[in-house]
């Protein structure tokens, strides 16, 4: 049986050059890991925006399904209010931008695994992220509101009961139903576009969203009405999320979030995205 | 472990899980029978539209079938709750696929079975239930457990019509905990429960319910235990 001896030897063979070849791609991570991965200590951390630059590219992440803060144009270019702010730190870092879309859920994983250097989505500064990952001083305050269909009876939190509504995956909206009728039936999407989907096409009977992505929905379905504007729950301050330990990054995105702030061209783009006057938008951000 | 918190809801998402796969995958091995009957039978009516059910379900995504019957039928004033929704949707599509693969065993019951019975004065509908299909089950059985098992893995699609199911219970838990890793390790560890336990009992049933019993799992053929195959295959003795 000679065939099955060369069988037998041509399959080893090929383990072992697997296994080789695994070796080798292994070691090359745990090469190429040991330069980001000694990140707690002041020299490589400095590194980061040092790498960014040597890069060429930046990696941040917008939710493109939450129009007006992210889209994508019919030109197939993203666009939209979070998108300003990406342009403006690729600008900072002078190199270019890269735009990975993500969404509610995704953005902590986006960070800590590095496929993100920063996420601009929408992304509210609480305690419980900040154990996960790192904020900036914030860009932004809003609130949240309640959205029903136009012919709905729901009127206030507690007509809620028992009523489906819809929210997304990872979004803090989740927490915020919870604590204004925890006997509301929770609806988790995986995106923004979804949820407003389920609620006008009845499969939810309300949604609770944060207020100016709620006004432009409305906007565009007359079929929808808000019943509370922008009180459900506290504020929500968004900010530039950056993974833990990057100082020297985190301070960079903090430069970036107050020059476009005291500036005036958050207020700017506030105007051309969400066709309104900021009220209190960009307001007492410091108190936070 | 911040996630182990959460084991009653990933239980929870199982029994969802579980009970959406088996009704649909009921439904479907309903479906599946009578289209495969249908693109057999010689009237063409039938057979344009089991051919035409078999080839829109299998040539398009399940998850846009998904989407259309949980986002779309409510434009035409049919509105179904995520579970139903789901349940109707994987049924349709395992269905397609189901059909094939029974009209698949049904051809590979010799044709000379059919005539000896029919000459021995048996009725077409008591040839099919008594001589045809229970030959035809023998050999589908394997490609049918399988594609049970493909409902079974597909129902985590329906996390996406916010149904908690474990796919669904999985992604909640990473966006309360962040802890991606154990999030998701948790929800494929007992996928891996629920898909072993199923082709276990399949296995069992097969041996029980043929004569001569069927062999589902085969790692002892030869003589060989899966240890002793992956030992040669390692190089070794």
């Amino acid at each position: 049986m000679r065939s099955t001896k060369n069988n037998r030897r041509s399959v080893s063979l090929a383990i072992g050059v697997g296994a080789a070849v695994l070796g080798l791609t292994l070691s090359g991570c745990a090469a190429s890991g040991g330069d980001s991965g000694g990140s707690g200590s002041a020299g490589a951390s400095d590194s980061v925006v040092q790498q960014i630059k040597d890069r060429g590219t930046v990696n941040v992440g917008v939710c493109l399904t939450s129009p007006p803060y992210g889209l994508i144009k019919s030109d197939g270019d993203p666009d939209g209010f979070d998108v300003t702010i990406a342009k403006k730190i690729a600008d900072d870092l002078g190199v270019k931008l890269n735009i990975i879309d993500t969404n509610n859920a995704s953005r902590i994983p986006e960070l800590q695994t590095g496929k993100a250097d920063a996420v601009v989505c929408t992304f509210t500064i609480t305690p419980e992220r900040q154990k996960e990952v790192d904020f900036t001083d914030p860009y932004m305050v809003t609130g949240r509101s309640l959205v029903v269909r136009k012919d709905s009876d729901i009127k206030t939190l507690e007509d809620l009961t028992g009523r489906t509504v819809a929210s997304t995956k990872g979004g803090i909206s989740v927490q915020i139903i919870n604590e204004a009728n925890p006997k509301a039936k929770q609806q988790p999407y995986d995106n923004y576009a979804q949820e407003v989907l389920a609620l006008q096409q009845g499969q939810a009977d309300a949604m609770i969203e944060e207020s100016n992505l709620v006004a432009q929905a409305v906007k565009k379905d007359p079929n929808l009405k808000v019943v509370i504007d922008g009180d459900v729950g506290d504020k929500s301050y968004f900010g530039i999320g950056v993974k833990k330990d990057r100082p020297e990054l985190l301070d960079e995105m903090n430069k970036v979030v107050h020059d476009f702030v005291d500036s005036g061209e958050a207020a700017d783009a506030f105007t051309k995205y969400f066709e309104a006057d900021p009220t209190f938008q960009f307001q007492n951000l410091d108190k936070k | 472990m911040e996630v182990l918190a959460y084991f009653p809801d990933y239980l929870s998402g199982l029994w969802i899980t579980t009970t959406a796969s088996l009704l649909s995958f009921a439904a479907a091995l309903v479906l599946g029978v009578i289209t495969a009957v249908f693109r057999r039978s010689g009237i063409w009516p039938l057979k344009v539209i089991g051919a035409v059910y078999v080839e829109v379900i299998r040539n398009t995504p399940s998850l846009v079938q998904i989407f259309l019957i949980f986002f779309g039928l409510p434009s035409i004033g049919i509105h179904l709750p995520a579970f139903e929704a789901g349940v109707i949707a994987l049924a349709i599509n395992g269905g397609a696929y189901l059909a094939e693969i029974i009209r698949a065993g049904l051809t590979k019951v010799p044709s000379g079975q059919f005539e000896a019975a029919r000459t021995l004065g048996l009725g077409r509908t008591d040839t099919f239930f008594h001589v045809v299909f229970p030959q035809a089950a023998r050999y589908v059985y394997p490609p049918v457990i399988n594609e049970f098992i493909q409902i079974i893995l597909a129902t985590s699609l329906l996390s996406t019509v916010a149904l908690n199911e474990l796919t669904g219970t999985a992604l909640v838990v990473n966006s309360l905990t962040f802890q991606t890793l154990v999030a998701f390790a948790v929800a494929l560890v007992l996928y891996l429960i629920l898909t072993n336990v199923v082709s276990f009992a399949a296995a069992w049933l097969g041996r029980r319910m043929f004569h001569p019993p069927l062999q589902l799992r085969q790692e002892r053929q030869h003589g060989k235990t899966l240890l002793k195959r992956l030992t040669i295959m390692a190089g070794g003795r």
